[in-house]
């Protein structure tokens, strides 16, 4: 296959890493450049007196360097496959080195001892009976001592959120931080960071403009909602009750996920990866889209000091494979299980399965009847164009266009609707640039009170002369 | 929780909120009003702190309806604009992808160029690459106009709509907005009338003419400058006016355009003072050049023939009338007059006294009058050994002259003469004056000359700035097809030149990256 510049840059998750190997990826310090389908090599000079030995398997892809540095991919690495997208007539020769045949060998037995080892779950080792009675005696005591310590929290939250509201929004304004942190962190305490994490944001709203108070209160509403389901948890249906339980932040392996939860097979295309940083984290959310289901999927995974993440996803990619979704009322987040490439989509066409912004809407309300408190929806809209406005960025959708609308009996002929897109300025000049004034489709989240536009495509993707 | 409410007719979800939100702020405690309720969410009735849960409650619940029930924005239809059709041929992947590798920083002093070659190659920037263009050449004016030229139907459509961006636009039609002449800056002014003064040079003559009077000083001097395009002998009237104006800096700027006149009669002033100073003296053997300075004092009647009291570029009042009196007459009139080629009258000149202020003034003449033959012998003469007495010359205006090879070949023999790079070596300037593109026989000495001297490690600290310099200027000049030149070479030695590592990477990655920006023209 061949590489693009922002698959290989979607690989390179450190921005420090992707900076150096910016600079290192140009030929004038390599030499033994080479590559096969399945791997790419290069000896890179550095300071020392024996040049760097850095080779990449892309069947993973993974990453090797005989220098000393502890990121995955390394200066190097990232430089190499910078260099395989840019340039890959510079790897000219095919015959890997040793060195990268011993390292790709080892890959190979690792990977084979670790499928020997999951095929064997835990093998019966003769224990005793007792013991086992012992840690599930344990298990129970410390599972009663959790539900206590809940029940506890959620009550005291119950107290905390009465007596804001005997006082009135109004006078948490003048509240100092440790306000709102203290309540946090006795939620934390008595297990709940869920609701640690939404009370916590609550002073943050204040920030967002003039309108914070009908925010705190709708925020503070949900919230209560949640509060009142959790009290009430043993009346609640099973996926209800796993919902409620993992809003509140109890935490759910990933390996139980998988062994009670059907894996759905589907071949999932890449819509949008977006990364954050937090201090040495780096968050990587990934809406994913099956061709056959048309199912979305989010694929939340972390990375910690410029490590790689767990599932390598490329922008535009597609994957033949099975994701396992968390269990709930709206099974949006999945665990990818063994995912094989499959190329990513030509040209970037728009995919498949979008709809207008009434669908959109009606689908949002329905998906909130079943899971209140959820923040963002998965939008795959079509037949908006982007438009500055005094007021920001809007989608505005022509009269007549848009698909159901328009079939939608009542005809508007001199009007136009338009949706909200909450976006940096920058941003919305971008997919104007892609539209040309044309009507676009977008990727994005549905907030509620806008669209947060993540990718756009032309219906009439740009001629790519070759 | 009870089931979600069907259509009610109580339910009024925006005024309920409103309702509900003055209740919330003051707090329940304080506002005695009536709750609103919504259908289906009821607590039951003795639970304690009724008042407040049952606020919250139908927080939530009316929050979720209103989300639910999102109306999106009606508004009147507007015209809708939509991009006119490209008519150029964006750039392909690679080029997209080396484009956007310029824009984000990395060689930045090949993008102007870069963006100057995909004009000329009728390529325009892709789609996606757009706002990152208009943003990085936004605030860098001098990039305006390259960048005006490759935005394609859909650039210039998308920079319209932008008020940040409208200025970009605008220096693509600058030249020929009239208004820019009636409102704009000096500097937009002074780019209008020079557009008009190669397209009507009266025209434009008239307008100036018009508007001098009212300007500053300073604005004069910058508006006449136009005038050096086309310039004629109608021109005469207007230039002389100006002569004897107020301010040196526009006597400065008329006078060099008044000598380069076809038949100016200020030349003829001129050479009749300047003849008798020096003269050439022919003796049996060989041939001598007499120099006088000015009998008299300057005064002000010297200012009606542009010569100033006091020039910075010669010492003395007297030696600085003679001075200028040489730098503005043409200098092939005094090899005319003697019979002699400049080389041997460089030669005369050295053995006077005065060579300084001869050789200064002659240069400086030849740069005024753009004689290439001078500016050839001037620096083959100031090149061919230490020429102490000389500490400037306008060596970077004289090379400019020379007609392209013929640096090259002043300068090659030069380096086959002392074929080893130190800083005080008598080519490195004259190379670095060599412009681009480097013919192949000249790089592949230099870069003969720079293995050499790299292979030798003791010396590296001393010429490390020197030959610093030196490949960094190669970075620019060299044509990318002779990468390989350079790099076979070069490559090999990467490892034991300590000082020199980073600028001979810089020299072949540049190299490298510049060869890939030409292929991608043709993909």
């Amino acid at each position: 296959m061949t590489w693009t510049e922002e698959q290989a840059r979607a690989l390179i998750t450190d921005p420090g890493t992707l900076k150096r190997g910016q600079e290192l990826a140009a030929p004038a310090k390599w030499g033994n450049l080479g590559r096969t389908d399945s791997a790419a090599w290069g000896e890179c000079k550095g300071s020392g007196s024996k040049p760097y030995q850095t080779g990449i398997d892309l069947t993973g892809p993974a990453f090797k360097c005989s220098c000393p540095s502890h990121a995955f991919p390394c200066k190097h690495g990232a430089a190499l496959l910078l260099l395989l997208a840019r340039q890959p007539q510079l790897l000219s020769t095919t015959t890997p080195p040793p060195w990268l045949t011993e390292w790709l060998d080892k890959r190979q037995q690792n990977q084979e001892k670790k499928v020997v080892r999951t095929q064997e779950p835990a093998a019966p080792t003769a224990d005793p009976q007792a013991t086992e009675a012992a840690a599930e005696a344990a298990r129970q005591k410390r599972e009663a001592q959790r539900q206590t310590r809940m029940q506890r929290g959620v009550q005291e939250l119950e107290t905390w959120l009465v007596d804001i509201m005997r006082a009135g929004l109004a006078a948490t304004d003048q509240q100092p931080r440790s306000y709102w942190e203290n309540q946090a962190a006795r939620l934390v305490d008595n297990q709940l960071p869920g609701l640690a994490t939404v009370v916590r944001e609550l002073p943050t709203l204040r920030h967002q403009g003039a309108d914070w108070p009908a925010r705190m209160l709708a925020r503070l509403g949900e919230l209560y909602l949640l509060v009142r389901a959790f009290l009430r948890l043993p009346e609640l249906a099973e996926d209800a009750r796993q919902e409620v339980l993992q809003l509140v932040g109890v935490p759910l392996r990933k390996e139980d996920v998988q062994a009670t939860q059907p894996a759905i097979p589907d071949e999932w295309r890449v819509l949008a990866l977006t990364t954050t940083e937090e201090e040495r984290l780096t968050v990587r959310r990934a809406w994913l889209q099956g061709r056959q289901t048309g199912r979305f999927a989010l694929v939340v995974e972390f990375s910690f000091g410029g490590q790689a993440f767990v599932t390598p996803l490329l922008p535009d990619g597609s994957y033949a494979g099975e994701l396992t979704f968390y269990p709930g009322l709206l099974p949006l987040r999945a665990i990818p299980g063994q995912l094989t490439f499959q190329g990513t989509s030509q040209g970037s066409s728009a995919p498949t399965g979008s709809c207008g912004p009434a669908q959109l809407l009606e689908e949002y309300a329905g998906a909130l009847g079943r899971q209140p408190w959820f923040r963002e929806w998965p939008a795959l809209l079509t037949g908006g164009v982007p438009v500055p406005t005094a007021e920001g960025w809007m989608l505005r959708f022509p009269a007549g266009s848009g698909g159901p609308d328009a079939t939608n009996g009542t005809s508007r002929e001199n009007t136009t609707t338009a949706i909200r897109l909450l976006c940096d300025d920058l941003f919305g000049w971008e997919l104007r640039a892609i539209s040309g004034g044309e009507p676009l489709t977008i990727f994005g989240e549905w907030t509620g009170q806008g669209l947060r536009p993540l990718v756009g495509w032309n219906a009439v993707a740009e001629r790519q002369t070759t | 929780m009870p089931e979600s409410p069907t259509s009610s007719p109580t339910l009024r979800p925006a005024a309920d909120w409103q309702r509900l939100l003055r209740v919330a702020l003051l707090g329940t405690r304080q506002s005695p009003d009536e709750l609103p309720a919504v259908p289906g969410f009821a607590l039951p009735d003795p639970t304690p702190e009724h008042r407040e849960k049952h606020a919250l409650l139908t927080a939530g619940v009316l929050s979720t309806i209103r989300k639910a029930g999102y109306q999106p924005i009606v508004a009147a239809a507007s015209l809708a604009a939509v991009a006119p059709p490209e008519t150029q041929a964006d750039l392909g992947p690679n080029g997209t992808q080396l484009l956007q590798q310029l824009l984000e920083g990395q060689y930045p002093e090949l993008l102007p160029e870069f963006l100057s070659a995909l004009a000329d190659n009728q390529r325009r920037a892709p789609h996606q690459l757009l706002v990152l263009l208009l943003e990085h050449a936004r605030s860098r004016p001098a990039l305006h106009r390259a960048a005006a030229a490759v935005l394609g139907q859909r650039g210039a459509w998308l920079a319209a709509q932008n008020p940040a961006w409208q200025a970009l636009l605008a220096a693509s039609e600058q030249a020929t907005e009239e208004t820019a002449w009636e409102t704009g800056t000096i500097g937009q002014r002074a780019l209008y009338l020079e557009a008009l003064r190669r397209r009507e040079p009266a025209h434009a003559r008239e307008l100036l003419a018009a508007v001098l009077p009212q300007e500053p000083a300073r604005h004069q001097a910058q508006l006449l400058a136009t005038l050096q395009s086309q310039l004629s002998s109608d021109d005469t009237p207007l230039l002389e006016q100006y002569l004897t104006a107020k301010s040196k800096e526009v006597r400065q700027t008329v006078m060099p355009l008044l000598v380069r006149l076809p038949d100016a009669p200020l030349v003829e002033q001129l050479w009749q003072r300047a003849e008798p100073l020096v003269r050439l003296k022919t003796g049996l053997l060989s041939k001598k050049l007499l120099v006088e300075l000015p009998a008299t004092d300057w005064d002000k009647t010297w200012l009606l023939d542009g010569i100033e009291q006091k020039d910075g570029r010669f010492q003395g009042e007297k030696a600085a009338v003679l001075g200028q009196l040489l730098s503005l007459i043409p200098p092939r009139r005094w090899a005319d007059h003697w019979h002699l080629t400049p080389a041997k009258i460089l030669d005369r000149a050295a053995d006077t006294e005065w060579a300084a202020l001869l050789l200064t003034a002659w240069a400086e003449a030849a740069v005024l009058h753009q004689d290439a033959t001078w500016a050839e012998a001037l620096l083959e003469w100031f090149y061919e050994q230490p020429r102490k007495q000389l500490s400037t010359l306008p060596t970077a205006g004289l090379a400019q002259l020379l007609p392209p090879g013929r640096l090259t070949s002043v300068v090659l023999p030069l380096l086959n003469a002392t074929p080893h790079l130190h800083p005080e070596v008598r080519w490195l300037p004259l190379l670095q004056l060599v412009p681009a593109p480097w013919p192949e026989h000249l790089t592949h000495r230099v870069v003969e000359v720079l293995r050499d001297t790299l292979s030798k490690p003791a010396e590296l600290y001393r010429i490390q700035y020197a030959a610093g310099q030196l490949l960094e200027y190669m970075a620019r000049v060299v044509p990318a097809a002779q990468y390989r030149l350079c790099a076979e070479p070069l490559q090999p030695l990467l490892q034991d030149v300590p000082y020199l590592h980073n600028s001979v990477v810089r020299l072949l990655n540049t190299l490298h990256f510049r060869q890939q920006l030409a292929e991608v023209l043709l993909e």
